[in-house]
């Protein structure tokens, strides 16, 4: 595996989720504003666990202290809602991939809601 | 835990970067208007005996989201520095979307600002008169 081979349908995809309760539902949903787009962001920042292990994933991004989790979801799934999974490796985690709107309105609430709904945490 | 305005005011405390993908820090004055918006649904709850679960959270683009739950739908409103106001409602029986966005640049903001406060005291006033 090479962090620029296709993403493939079986592979999990990493996104970090923000400490506490304003971004973690103690439900244990996750807030669908985790999913958001920039203006000038071109795709959702994520890793692939092929590449990038959990401990490094949240070394880099998270901070425990604050409750600090990973969210996990499966490409295929992901490509379902009208993403990409594209890879784009970086220095700092060769593994970073982007989730880049296909057919999926990326502007669109319902949207984001629907990868909050997609993804689960890491236990 | 924390009330919604002790988080609403731990969310004004965020600093750039916070999510670790860059997020913008949040407007002072989304806050404001998100604690207004609160403050409405709290006299509602009184008024109706409703628990409507709110919630908030920053968003990415330095706004606030607030989120509520009655007996047949979730509701999640949006609100954005350009001043939008974006709603998502979502059928808790069959978990059907729909969603309106409301883009009338800083008018949004100012009308909602201005009859969140009268809302509140009206409700206040059913309350009192019940």
């Amino acid at each position: 595996m090479t962090p620029t081979d296709f993403v493939a349908d079986d592979e999990l995809i990493l996104r970090h989720i923000p400490g506490g309760t304003t971004w973690q539902k103690p439900d244990g949903t996750i807030a669908s504003p985790n999913f958001r787009l920039r203006p000038g962001e071109v795709g959702i920042s994520v890793s692939r666990l092929v590449i990038t292990s959990p401990e490094a994933f949240m070394a880099r991004l998270g901070d425990p202290t604050t409750g600090s989790r990973i969210a996990f979801a499966r490409a295929a799934d992901i490509r379902a809602l009208g993403f990409e999974a594209v890879s784009a490796p970086r220095d700092y985690d060769l593994g970073q991939a982007e989730l880049r709107p296909a057919t999926a309105d990326a502007t669109a609430k319902q949207t984001r809601k629907a990868l909050a709904m997609l993804f689960r945490y890491v236990e | 835990m924390a009330t919604l305005t002790e988080q609403l005011d731990l969310i004004l405390t965020l600093k750039p970067n916070w999510d670790g993908y860059n997020a913008d820090p949040i407007r002072p004055r989304l806050v404001a208007l998100a604690k207004d918006f609160l403050e409405f649904f709290q006299v509602m709850e009184r008024v109706t005996g409703q628990d409507f679960r709110l919630f908030v959270h920053p968003t990415r683009v330095g706004g606030v989201q607030i989120e509520w739950t009655d007996a047949s739908q979730e509701h999640e409103l949006e609100i954005d520095p350009d001043g939008s106001l974006g709603f998502l409602h979502i059928d808790r029986a069959t978990g059907a979307m729909t969603e309106k966005k409301f883009s009338p640049p800083a008018e949004g903001l100012a009308f909602a600002a201005g009859w969140l406060p009268l809302l509140a005291q009206c409700g206040s006033g059913l309350r009192l008169a019940a």
